[in-house]
């Protein structure tokens, strides 16, 4: 940073007003990021205070994070850099909810949990079950790309973000897409900075796609070994069904498999589906549980959650669904706690936070490319994180991914290093 | 690199009859299926990516532009030389590579045929999503480049929600893959930003696609408007009310009468507009989807509805549908077909001031679109031959465009910018979001090599365009 803190707050003050910056030793520590502690929080009311901002501490040269809950801070490497915390928290309101058009602009900041409260109201809903929703925020979901356990069936972040206002190291707000669902108007920019860890810009505005709530939804658990969960998972998917959500879940060691199915749509159409997934684990021996209501949500939110669970290591593999159970076979004896997503293909593994098994990493990452996947550290303490790069090895198209920060970022502001191979 | 040079290497890359010099030759090659003619100077056949690469290098050792080119179906000129240069035709990529039915996907070339794909893999009951109306003719790469769309994209998503990654060729001859075989590949998602270029970032050589399983039911229904007012406020009702139908598609009165003069399915030749609901998944939920849909349709005014019995019922229903283009031919000479959207609550909005621009222009307007998606296809009917029609035209399309921004819609929904819209795409985007764009591009492609001067607002082209709508058969029309 070219400047001393105190300046670069003093003129961040001066623009954004002195409520706006924080140097408060505890509110500092509490935003440090895989131990990096920041020198300055700053938490603009406007989208147009948040351009400022960044225009002002880009200025200065100095390295910036963007904070939404603060979920999911410990994806990604531990930064090169850290200066000033740009928070979202104000930027909560929803913008507009055409429920007839069933889309939603809403500010970054606002949580998944309030905007699904004004969604309900005209019956609609965000399919993202994303980990935290009483904390995690729209623009938090976008840059991290936290999907849910029904992702499969309602699409990714990625299909369901259909615009963007996105602040650039510049400090100019650009548009990117639109509010219509079908738009092919120029480059599809909304793809370049969902999942991009606010490494390209930091996102103030996001339309999505909703979805009408569905009028019912049951969830079927069924128990038993191994074989028999993997059985009745490969007979279900020969089946016409088409169920919102299918997991294989080993709770822990020594616990038994569940094989846990949602289905969503009319009364008839679930009761159908419960019956006959009921028809298939029984013969094969496998206890089962029908849960609907509080108790099914929480038991999905508990597996959204499992991706950002703190002082655990969690990996996340992910391979052609085909690849799912042999995956699952060769990893089991270590005894995991792990949740696979069988129409993703993506495997979440959680362990202690330890050294033997964050040296894992090179063998799962072998195993995922022989299946044409990949595997990358989604969470972990940021003491075991020193020694490698979280995403794994660097993709072929690496030398691009580069080009484009440069484009975007070329002097490296925005949470520099916490992306894949240094980015 | 002069010019023969470039051509007697070429020659030597991909052998000398896969370099088409000839105007003979290459004059099949100087229009898509948009009104934009440039006649191209070279068009080269490769046949493998090794080959693609080369000529890449070729290319940027001559300093000039290379325009891919797939089935030329587009309708927007992507595949028009406008600046001149190599046209990199990729039909010899014609190859389905592999198809995985355990991991629900396939790797094909570019220049594999749209519905081709769902062919391979039907028996086994699968399919690919995207259906453009032109499937039967247009390639998975040129669906690739415009980020291609259907009927059918309401519920299941258009062609980026398909790929899973690509192969491509970049600037400097690097064969590389974006994105993969597995969903969230790590990194800048590239395969995302990549589909929907329209040919201006590199060269696809490989596509991964998802391949989805067909559903156990499907029912289609055919309401019957009086007034087209009636059929938009039904598409509105329908969505609003949860109802995700697979397809849902509008044809008003001057399409309906394209359809049944060219290749009658039985439509009622006095409607205002048809609407053809369709509805797909386990049989109980379409069982009660087309139930409510039909409540809907009759509270709306329509005048009848009628539920394909069978699949031939249904088939005909679709006959009418995807025929209706090629059905416009028995309305007029020519016609120029626009790709607009807007919020699917703005759909009766736009199509009244659809109705004042055809009157405005004094131009005969025959929709047929996806309202489903609020994208809208206005066929502007006229005779090339009547002295400064097609420039009439030409303002009435962009009319209904400015429509569709100001009811916060966009100017294409899947049909691309390129040389057709690139004057307008400033309706929707301010100097800063494109400069973004350019960023973007300048990564990828930082010599404007690949299909330029199209997609972003640059001043007019140096090569020579003429405007020419599709050739009429002698004696057609007198």
């Amino acid at each position: 940073m070219k400047l001393a803190t105190e300046q670069l707050g003093q003129r961040l003050a001066a623009d954004l007003g002195a409520d706006a910056v924080s140097a408060d030793e505890l509110r500092l520590a509490a935003h440090a990021i895989d131990g990096v502690t920041p020198k300055l929080i700053c938490a603009p009311s406007t989208a147009e205070q948040l351009a400022a901002a960044v225009k002002i501490c880009a200025d200065a040269q100095a390295a910036m994070a963007p904070w939404g809950g603060g979920t999911a801070m410990s994806l990604g490497n531990p930064p090169r850099a850290l200066d000033v915390v740009l928070k979202t928290s104000h930027l909560d309101q929803v913008i507009e909810h055409d429920h007839a058009n069933l889309t939603a602009t809403v500010q970054s900041g606002i949580t998944l949990n309030a905007l699904q409260a004004v969604l309900a109201r005209q019956k609609q809903f965000l399919p993202i079950d994303a980990p935290l929703p009483e904390r995690s925020t729209i623009g938090g979901i976008v840059a991290a790309n936290l999907n849910g356990p029904r992702r499969s069936s309602y699409g990714s972040v990625r299909d369901l973000v259909i615009g963007m206002k996105v602040v650039l190291a510049s400090g100019e707000i650009i548009k990117a897409g639109g509010k219509v669902v079908k738009n092919v108007a120029g480059y599809d920019m909304c793809k370049l900075f969902t999942g991009a860890l606010g490494t390209l810009g930091i996102v103030t505005e996001v339309t999505l796609r909703v979805a009408p709530l569905p009028a019912h939804s049951s969830t079927v658990i069924v128990s038993g070994t191994w074989a028999q969960a993997a059985q009745c998972a490969n007979q279900l998917m020969g089946t016409k069904l088409l169920p919102s959500a299918m997991f294989l879940v080993n709770p822990g060691a020594n616990r038994s498999w569940q094989l846990a199915i949602s289905f969503d749509g009319f009364e008839e159409t679930v009761a159908r589906q419960v019956n006959e997934l009921s028809a298939m684990a029984q013969p094969l021996g496998l206890s089962q549980e029908v849960i609907h209501g509080e108790k099914q949500r929480q038991y999905w939110q508990e597996i959204a959650d499992l991706p950002v669970s703190q002082n655990r290591v969690i990996y996340r593999v992910t391979v052609p669904r085909g690849a799912v159970q042999r995956t699952i076979a060769t990893i089991a004896d270590l005894a995991p706690q792990l949740c696979a997503d069988l129409a993703m293909g993506t495997i979440w593994i959680e362990m202690p936070a330890n050294q033997t098994t964050r040296d894992l990493f090179p063998r799962l990452i072998a195993w995922a490319q022989q299946q044409r996947g990949h595997a990358t550290i989604f969470n972990t303490p940021a003491e075991l994180k020193r020694t490698t790069d979280v995403w794994g090895p660097v993709p072929p198209a690496h030398a691009l991914m580069r080009k484009i920060k440069q484009e975007f970022d070329p002097a490296g502001l925005f949470n520099p290093g916490r992306f894949i191979g240094g980015i | 690199m002069d010019k023969r040079e470039l051509i007697t290497e070429l020659r030597r890359i991909v052998g000398t009859p896969y370099v088409l010099i000839e105007k003979e030759d290459v004059i099949v090659y100087e229009q898509d299926g948009s009104i934009f003619q440039v006649m191209p100077e070279i068009v080269v056949v490769p046949a493998n990516v090794e080959e693609v690469s080369a000529v890449v290098r070729a290319a940027r050792s001559a300093s000039v532009p290379i325009v891919p080119r797939g089935s030329g179906t587009g309708l927007a000129g992507g595949a028009v030389p406008a600046e001149g240069g190599i046209i990199l035709s990729l039909t010899r990529f014609d190859r389905i590579l592999k198809i995985d039915l355990e991991n629900h996907l396939a790797i094909v070339e570019p220049g594999v045929i749209n519905l081709d794909v769902t062919k391979a893999v039907a028996k086994d009951g699968f399919f690919y999503a995207p259906d453009p109306s032109s499937q039967a003719a247009c390639s998975i790469g040129g669906n690739v480049a415009n980020n291609s769309g259907g009927p059918h994209t309401l519920a299941y998503g258009v062609t980026t929600n398909h790929v899973l990654g690509i192969e491509v060729v970049l600037d400097d001859g690097e064969v590389v893959w974006l994105g993969g075989e597995v969903a969230d590949t790590p990194g800048y998602d590239l395969c995302g930003v990549f589909v929907g270029s329209e040919g201006t970032m590199g060269i696809v050589t490989k596509i991964a696609v998802k391949l989805m399983q067909t559903r156990e039911s499907v029912r289609t229904l055919l309401a019957i408007f009086d007034d087209m007012d009636f059929a938009t406020n039904t598409v509105v009702e329908i969505t609003s009310e949860g109802i995700i139908p697979a397809a849902l598609e509008i044809m008003d009165h001057m399409s309906i009468e394209a359809v049944e003069r060219g290749a009658p399915v039985g439509f009622p030749r006095d409607a205002a507009a048809v609407l053809i609901v369709e509805v797909e998944g386990l049989s109980e939920q379409t069982e009660r989807s087309i139930m409510l849909a039909s409540e809907i349709c009759r509270r709306n005014g329509a005048r009848e509805v009628k539920v394909a019995k069978n699949d031939a019922e249904r088939q005909l229903l679709w006959k009418g549908r995807k025929g209706a283009f090629g059905a416009m031919g028995t309305l007029a000479p020519n016609y120029y077909v626009q790709d607009g959207v807007v919020p699917r609550s703005q759909l009766p909005e736009m199509m009244r001031r659809v109705a004042a621009i055809s009157k405005e222009f004094n131009l005969t307007i025959a929709n047929v679109f996806h309202a489903g998606d609020g994208n809208l296809h206005p066929n502007i009917l006229f005779d090339m031959r009547n002295p400064g029609e097609l420039e009439r035209v030409i303002e009435a399309g962009a009319a209904t465009l400015r429509a569709c921004v100001e009811l916060g819609g966009s100017i294409t929904g899947e049909h691309g910018v390129g040389m057709e819209k690139k004057a307008y795409i400033g309706w929707l985007f301010n100097d800063a979001d494109l400069a973004a764009m350019t960023r973007v591009r300048h990564a990828f492609d930082p010599d404007n090599r690949f299909n330029p001067a199209k997609l972003f607002p640059t001043p007019a082209s140096c090569g020579e365009v003429r405007l020419e709508p599709g050739k009429i058969p002698a004696g057609l029309w007198k």
